[in-house]
């Protein structure tokens, strides 16, 4: 039995604490407040703290934590970053500038994703149909050069689309251990 | 966004939220002498108005503050304890106290150095933050 740490970064509004939710098993700890700048993205809370969830994946338990998307709580990622081992970004196909975003997140934390995991979901594709997602990929491969990063288009309402997102980056973080394992 | 008048404004840009913030940090001062620095918070970490006595508090305290009281919060909800009063941290070299204005999502925090006792900085905290809340409770 293994214990993962997963952390969900990516821009105000792409979905993270909506994944958690919809992952969770336990009832989520939150820390939403009131949006004060609904004219920047146009919705009623954002994430202050972060967001906590677990989910076991017999024999595995996950726990899920979200960060705040606002780069004003970024010292809150530096807390989070510490004890994770696989990271999620999210990104809203919606989002003015969706390539500038991932490139931010995946150099934000291209420590982690170096040392454990990473993929990267595009969410919101219902909302906005486009074809970032060769663009996506392009930009990843720029800042994350010596590994493969997966990219899935996902709706972070939907409990199967997120459960997949996550055993595949489990995936890639057990076979990342067993090369580093293996003589 | 266009601003209509049944639309609700954010607190950090409602100019009587603004004077009125003004003023309690106003009368903490006077009455807290210890203390450092002050800021009235939106729940999102923007910052209304602050005080300052000694110079600097830091840029970041408002959404520190934001988190924090977030989070304190979160802890109450989740041990089934009911809203939290205020949440206070003990340092070496002085404390800081975050309070919630009733009703409203705003949030005070309050930087003091050591001289002050604890019991007169909650208990003069918690007079300005009831103050301000039936203020803004009639004006807004
Ligand atoms: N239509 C549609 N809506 C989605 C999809 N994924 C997420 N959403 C919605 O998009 C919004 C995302 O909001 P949050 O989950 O609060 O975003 P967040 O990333 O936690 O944002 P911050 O905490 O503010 O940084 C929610 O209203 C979701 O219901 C999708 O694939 N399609
Ligand atoms: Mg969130």
């Amino acid at each position: 039995m293994a214990e993962y740490v997963i952390l969900f970064a990516g821009p105000m509004g792409a979905g993270k604490t909506t994944a958690i939710r919809s992952l969770s098993e336990i009832e989520v700890v939150s820390t939403e407040a009131a949006n004060s700048e609904p004219g920047a993205v146009d919705k009623p809370t954002t994430t202050v703290a972060m967001d906590y969830g677990e989910i076991d994946l017999d024999p595995d338990m996950v726990r899920l934590y979200g960060i705040p998307g606002q780069e004003r709580f970024d010292f809150m990622w530096d807390i989070l970053r510490e004890r994770a081992m696989g990271l999620i970004v999210l990104v809203n196909a919606d989002d003015p500038e969706p390539e500038r975003h991932v490139h931010e997140q995946l150099t934000a934390f291209a420590e982690l994703a170096t040392r454990g995991g990473v993929v990267v979901g595009v969410t919101r594709y219902d909302i906005q149909r486009t074809d970032i997602g060769d663009r996506i990929v392009a930009t990843a491969r720029a800042v994350l050069p010596d590994r493969v990063t997966p990219v899935f288009a996902v709706d972070a309402r939907d409990q199967e689309q997120m459960r997949t997102l996550l055993l595949s980056l489990i995936a890639d973080i057990e076979t990342r251990h067993a090369l580093a394992a293996a003589p | 966004m266009s601003e209509t008048e049944t639309e609700v404004v954010a607190a950090h840009r409602d100019p009587v939220v603004i004077d009125a913030s003004i003023r309690a940090l106003a009368g903490l001062r006077e009455l807290l002498p210890s203390l450092v620095g002050a800021l009235l918070l939106t729940d999102d970490g923007f910052e209304i108005a602050r005080a300052t006595q000694h110079g600097g508090t830091d840029e970041r305290l408002a959404s520190m503050a934001s988190s924090l009281q977030a989070l304190g919060e979160a802890i109450a909800r989740e041990l089934g304890l009911g809203d939290s009063e205020y949440a206070l941290i003990e340092a070496h070299h002085g404390r800081v106290l975050l309070r919630r204005i009733a009703n409203q999502p705003i949030i005070l925090a309050g930087v003091f150095d050591d001289d002050e006792t604890v019991g007169k900085a909650i208990s003069v905290s918690r007079k300005l933050a009831d103050e301000l809340s039936a203020e803004l409770a009639s004006a807004r």
